[in-house]
């Protein structure tokens, strides 16, 4: 059939991307030579070069797909683009790849070959990404944000109320990892997700309090530097704490948070979180983070735990509120000038209530097999970030050990002291940061932690610091 | 010439009666498939090119799929242009589109090429599902087994991905 002659909408090179030829998407980065586009000519004259519409199409499904790094998927233009059926004569040959190395999935181009890993729960998708330099090239970072995602997803699921109700079955009564809904086929981000008798509402909104922090632990990770952080030790410790929240999943419900409603926040922050900042803590956060710990981030803020989740002597300082002792002029201003107003008797009743709530939430916490509870992780984890992202810090030296060896000691360490003690050497910064009070002392025996032989002379360091700190009174002084 | 009804069968006073506009799409190796307006237009690239062509030119060039795969997507795009106007039951649907993806590796990636190329997002979707169907629950060794990848590691770096990937045999 002889080609119609070439009809060009608009004008020069601004039309050339409405204007595509009809080539196959062949290979763009799975080593091939293929044709990415044809050259048509506008009425200029001018060569113009442009993406096949299902190239383009498929592009953008591939930005939304598990571990591209773009843009956020955008809607389809709505203004048709209109072109010649003559294009497709005037194709590109298409070049095959001559040296496949994905065997035959070499056929497929890479943005359909993540089509297909983010049809693949993580194991599967990390199993073919084992399978070849060029699959472990490819499919690697995309695997581990299908990790990371699948453990958001998991972090939607509310701890129950009442553990009696709690069955270990999943919806067909099998007890083991996540599965597929019957709807799995048509969208394989189907999965059940517990929710112990949450709505879906709530579920949803869990998995948005739990984005926003790890957010912002990512945007207060990236003020420093991340040095010999082994992000992906990290991450496999996330994703066993992941699949172990999961099993122990009962009711389920369908939440499709990846499609409809956590794509957005994790396309924005995943990059960030999953590859910058991921540590062990953060994990264990999502392993105990319950309905309440976390309120929205007030006032478009960080997404930190809300005032309201901590405890009263969080709240207070000499029994004034943090916004009065702001207003005051920092709380070394206030204690300078005006001592405390608060008599000692009343801040040690204070102290005695919230860590008598704590207490009680730790206890519930043990009791559902849960520790540490939410609030301790949240702020051992934000500290510990802070310590180990800060550029230029001094106070801790891990480099002699991994990731998750300094993080085993100071998670042994944080989780020896006392609720009591541990809010005694925390405090929140201005900027919504978690940081240790007492920067010489509990600062270093966190270095002496860190440095520590095994878990066990880790915790022994931080007991005897409470040991020998915990009479008087540890104020929020720099 | 495949030329063909929507049912592949003789068309029918009724059709003559209120005749449908039928298309040709002409594949890589010169074949034509004549289809209805209908069932082409279930691949956005088809309904783009005809929006552009004049009514004269009913014929649509696909250099990229050649006939025996053509005949396969068009094969799936009248069934499913089909339940618009006569509904099936889900499961039948699904034991149909289980049926329709039981080819040949070579075919199934061909299919999926296709569908890419042709827009036609109900059918990426199925193809690329059963790709992965294919992968799912197979070890690295079965799935370079099943897809003829050459394993490139070196032991050690093979050790490492093991342990590495340790946690997802604890499935």
């Amino acid at each position: 059939m002889a080609p119609p002659a070439t009809r060009t909408r608009g004008g020069g090179g601004k039309q050339s991307t409405k204007k595509m030829a009809l080539s196959w998407p062949m290979k763009p980065t799975m080593g091939g030579t293929g044709t990415r586009a044809g050259v048509k000519r506008g009425r200029d004259g001018a060569a113009a070069s442009a993406e096949p519409p299902a190239r383009r199409r498929s592009l953008r499904l591939c930005r939304s797909a598990p571990g591209f790094e773009g843009e956020s998927p955008s809607p389809r233009p709505k203004s048709r683009v209109k072109r010649r059926a003559s294009a497709a004569s005037g194709a590109v040959a298409v070049v095959a790849d001559p040296e496949p190395r994905m065997g035959e999935l070499s056929l497929l181009p890479m943005d359909l070959l993540l089509q297909v890993a983010g049809k693949l729960p993580p194991a599967d998708l990390l199993a073919l990404a084992a399978t070849c330099r060029a699959a472990q090239a490819i499919l690697r970072r995309a695997a581990w944000v299908r990790v990371f995602e699948c453990v958001c997803l998991s972090t939607a699921c509310p701890r129950p109320k009442n553990k009696a109700k709690v069955s270990p079955a999943s919806p067909d009564g099998a007890v083991g990892p996540p599965r597929p809904l019957a709807g799995a086929a048509r969208d394989p981000r189907m999965w059940y997700v517990g929710t112990h008798g949450f709505s879906a509402a709530a579920a949803e909104a869990e998995a948005r309090r739990i984005t926003k922090l790890i957010t912002h632990i990512a945007a207060t990770a990236d003020r420093g530097t991340l040095v010999g952080v082994d992000i992906l030790a990290e991450l496999r410790v996330a994703v066993k704490v992941g699949w172990a929240v999961w099993r122990g999943t009962s009711k389920a419900l369908p939440v499709n948070l990846l499609g409809t409603r956590m794509n957005r926040p994790l396309a924005r922050g995943a990059d960030t979180v999953v590859y910058r900042v991921f540590p062990r803590s953060v994990a264990c956060m999502f392993w105990s983070v319950g309905e309440s710990d976390f309120a929205a981030a007030p006032e478009g803020g960080s997404g930190v735990p809300d005032n309201a989740a901590l405890s009263t002597e969080m709240r207070t300082v000499g029994g004034l509120t943090r916004a009065a002792v702001r207003k005051s002029g920092g709380i070394k201003e206030l204690l300078r000038k005006a001592e405390v107003r608060v008599s000692r008797k009343q801040m040690a009743e204070d102290r005695a209530a919230a860590n008598m709530e704590v207490m009680q939430r730790l206890a519930e916490e043990r009791r559902l097999g849960r520790f540490p509870g939410a609030l301790q992780v949240a702020i051992h984890s934000v500290s510990t970030i802070q310590r180990f992202v800060a550029g230029g810090s001094s106070h801790t030296d891990f480099r002699e050990k991994s990731m998750a060896e300094a993080l085993d000691r100071v998670s042994a360490a944080y989780e020896a002291l006392s609720p009591t003690f541990l809010y005694k050497v925390m405090k929140q910064d201005g900027d919504g940061r978690w940081v240790s009070v007492r920067h010489w002392g509990w600062y270093r025996c966190l270095e002496r932690c860190v440095n520590a032989a095994s878990v066990a002379d880790a915790t022994t360091m931080a007991i005897g610091y409470e040991q020998s700190n915990s009479a008087g009174h540890v104020y929020h002084g720099w | 010439m495949a030329a063909v009804n929507d049912d592949g069968m003789a068309m029918t006073t009724n059709e003559e009666a209120a005749p449908k506009r039928m298309i040709t799409i002409l594949s890589q190796d010169k074949e034509e498939f004549v289809v209805e307006k209908g069932v082409a237009t279930m691949a956005t690239l088809i309904e783009d090119l005809l929006a552009d062509v004049s009514d004269g030119e009913d014929k649509i060039p696909l250099q990229n799929v050649d006939a025996r795969i053509l005949a396969k997507v068009i094969e799936y795009m009248k069934y499913h242009f089909k339940l618009i106007e006569t509904p099936q039951p889900e499961d039948e649907v699904r034991r149909w589109d289980r049926e329709f993806v039981r080819v040949d590796k070579s075919t199934l990636f061909h299919l999926v090429l296709a569908a890419n190329y042709l827009n036609i997002q109900s059918l990426l979707d199925l193809t690329t599902q059963t790709v992965a169907e294919l992968i799912k629950g197979k070890t690295p060794e079965q799935i370079r087994t099943e897809f003829g990848i050459v394993n490139d590691f070196t032991p050690e770096e093979e050790e490492e991905i093991r342990r590495d990937n340790a946690w997802s045999e604890d499935r």
